[in-house]
């Protein structure tokens, strides 16, 4: 019964330790940018994205500015580190475009994170995305070519 | 204490209805007594034994233990001992349920049907679908033509080394 009790609590724990916190760059789709007038954000969240196999949805639209996607950039190079697929691309020596997929939260949900410098191709924003839940990789990847 | 009393007690003691001061009575009377009764022989090794193992002496044998307790019915110490490895094991067995709900249940529990729809443009709310889908169908728009054309350039990456 103790072992029993024991392997029940090493597995909660190994589960635990396997999935990681909120992403670095979740700061910036949580208000960080509520008062910028250049700033565009949503968050959906549960039934709208049902048939997306989604729970949250969060997505921010930036006016470039060197100072705000300097930090952007750096949290989002941050989550890479600990991401378990990565997609990045680099132009002019800053990061352009990323897709990660970061590893799964303790209720066993995908997240995906998305970046992307405009001004290094055409373009003047920044955009940051976060998607969560049972949706896989591939199904976020048709999505975005719809 | 006479023998007559003496083996009353043994009785009321092996039946497991001795108070603790009857038990230490009957350890005394014990001690002091000459006679050569079976019943006061039998009662005299098992209170040894009890001592030997409240005092952790001769507890090596798993089987030893259970013989003892067997056959020390009422002992207060080893009803102790049983009773707070049993207690352990409940609270074991509470805290291994109580950590799998926190785990598992709560979250299900509190992610439960939670909706929202909330967009935020040039420091105004709008808490409408239709302006939250037309902003991340943008967004999506403009990641997913990143996305080909990060695609496209890996391939012609590709191309080029296997020209090499």
């Amino acid at each position: 019964m103790c072992r029993l009790i024991f392997i029940i609590l090493a597995m909660v724990v190994a589960f635990h330790s396997q999935a990681a916190g909120p992403p670095a760059s979740l700061k910036y789709l949580d208000g960080h940018f509520d008062n910028d007038p250049d700033a565009a954000l949503t968050v959906v969240m549960g039934k709208p994205l049902k048939e997306y196999n989604l729970d949250e949805y969060r997505g921010l639209t930036l006016k470039y500015t060197p100072e705000k996607a300097q930090g952007i950039e750096e949290c989002v190079a941050k989550d890479s580190q600990s991401a378990v697929d990565k997609e990045m691309s680099y132009r002019k020596g800053k990061l352009y475009y990323a897709f990660l997929t970061l590893p799964i939260t303790h209720d066993g949900k995908n997240r995906y994170l998305f970046y992307l410098n405009q001004t290094l191709a055409k373009g003047d924003k920044v955009i940051l995305i976060y998607m969560c839940g049972k949706a896989s990789a591939d199904k976020i990847r048709k999505l975005i070519k719809k | 204490m006479n023998e007559k009393e003496l083996l009353s007690l043994i009785d009321k003691y092996f039946q497991g209805e001795t108070s603790l001061e009857e038990e230490r009575e009957l350890r005394r009377s014990l001690m002091e007594t000459d006679s050569e009764h079976p019943s006061v022989t039998e009662a005299k090794a098992v209170l040894v034994y009890v001592a030997m193992a409240a005092t952790g002496i001769g507890r090596s044998s798993k089987k030893a233990d259970t013989y003892g307790s067997s056959m020390m019915g009422s002992s207060s110490m080893i009803e102790r001992n049983g009773g707070s490895k049993l207690r352990w094991h409940r609270w074991s067995v509470a805290a291994a349920v109580a950590v799998l709900i926190a785990e598992f249940g709560l979250p299900m529990f509190l992610n439960n049907d939670k909706s929202l729809c909330s967009t935020m443009i040039a420091c105004r709310i709008d808490n409408s679908q239709e302006t939250a889908f037309n902003l991340i169908s943008s967004q999506l728009e403009a990641v997913g033509y990143a996305s080909d054309e990060v695609a496209e350039e890996v391939l012609d990456g590709l191309v080029l080394m296997s020209e090499y």
